[in-house]
């Protein structure tokens, strides 16, 4: 949690309700897969399917942005 | 300081899906020097007298368990509670779906960061655990309207219960189209980032509602008693008894972890309420 905060300079921070909905979300969705689990930590990875789910996503913003760039800049 | 003194039950209704109403009422007792200890029929709160202190509440749903049995042996709880200790959330207790924390920090980091994910979960828990209760009582008091209707009882002066029965079916349905209002009204509000705050009208709805019934239920008992009609009466005690041993049983069920086995109480209650319906027409026809 504290990671994802570092990460976005503070403007995204995400509650451990969340988090927890979230990982329980992406599980059942197939687009993490956890890898390994010590005692109660839990460790997890992108699936190729989260991969391409990210990728799209990362086009998607992209394209806003170059909209956005055409429109107003 | 005497346990009897320490300890202390409120009653406050809330609606089921009402976190944000439940978590003002809880830190308003926080202030007033009352920790909540458990959650446990819908409307009771026990707290702990304590010293007067700003504390901070959070209540988030669980679909996946149903009770706080259920929720205390799943296998990602410990997971889960270090999860929200790291950011200062203490587990008090789970009451069906619904699990209470309290932070003591000045300006913690909300349990619940993403309203479209909070929603999703709330509308997940409401259509398993409120839903069926709902279609439960909708067909028990259309079923016991329908059934006055068409029997002579009215005519033995009891026409007040068929005001009962149509005012408790009413209430049952505009109380799920309250939710479902608020759900629509709070997926909006989820799209721009916020959290939809409960309808008070809705929570006033509720109250008139519940007025209007114990109104026609003193009504129904003074007449009764004025008339010497002893019959109703009885039929009222029945229907309460059965409410009671309805009490009883889900306090057994939440303690059961088995899913045939609270199948089995689900339909024991059910049963009950077909039993007192039955001993009630029983009644009403000897005399």
């Amino acid at each position: 949690m504290d990671k994802v905060s570092q990460m976005t300079d503070g403007r995204v921070k995400v509650g451990s309700g969340t988090l927890y909905n979230l990982l329980e979300q992406f599980l059942g969705s197939g687009i993490i897969i956890q890898t390994k689990a010590e005692g109660r930590r839990r460790n997890y990875v992108l699936s190729e399917k989260g991969k391409v789910v990210l990728r799209c996503e990362y086009e998607r913003l992209c394209t806003q942005a170059e909209d956005y760039r055409k429109m107003f800049l | 300081m005497s346990k009897e003194k320490s300890f202390k039950t409120f009653r406050e209704d809330f609606a089921y899906y009402d976190r944000t109403g439940m978590q003002e009422f809880l830190e308003q007792k926080a202030s007033e020097g009352w920790k909540l200890v458990k959650k446990q029929f819908p409307a009771e709160w026990e707290f702990i007298r304590v010293e007067p202190q700003n504390l901070h509440y959070a209540i988030t749903y669980l679909p996946q368990i149903s009770n706080e049995d259920s929720f205390l042996l799943s296998e990602n709880k410990k997971e889960y509670l270090e999860l929200c200790a790291a950011s200062g959330w203490q587990f008090v207790c789970a009451y069906k779906n619904m699990v209470i924390f309290l932070n003591e920090k000045e300006n913690p980091l909300p349990l619940e960061t993403d309203p479209e994910v909070e929603l999703a979960s709330i509308h997940k828990s409401v259509l398993k655990h409120s839903l069926p209760k709902t279609i439960l009582a909708f067909a028990l008091f259309t079923t016991m309207f329908f059934y006055l209707s068409f029997s002579d009882t009215v005519s033995k002066g009891n026409e007040i219960l068929l005001a009962v029965f149509a005012v408790l079916s009413i209430y049952t349905v505009m109380d799920f189209c309250g939710y479902l209002r608020w759900h629509k009204k709070a997926i909006a509000a989820a799209a721009t980032g916020e959290f939809s705050r409960t309808n008070t009208t809705d929570k006033l709805l509720s109250s008139l509602f519940a007025a209007v019934v114990i109104l026609i239920t003193a009504v129904v008992i003074v007449k009764s008693i004025v008339t010497n009609n002893w019959v109703t009466l009885i039929v009222m005690a029945l229907i309460v008894v059965a409410m009671v041993l309805d009490g009883f049983l889900n306090k057994l069920k939440n303690k059961i972890e088995c899913g045939w086995e609270k199948n089995l109480f689900k339909f024991v209650s059910v049963l009950i309420y077909l039993a007192a319906i039955a001993c009630g027409n029983y009644i009403f026809d000897l005399f």
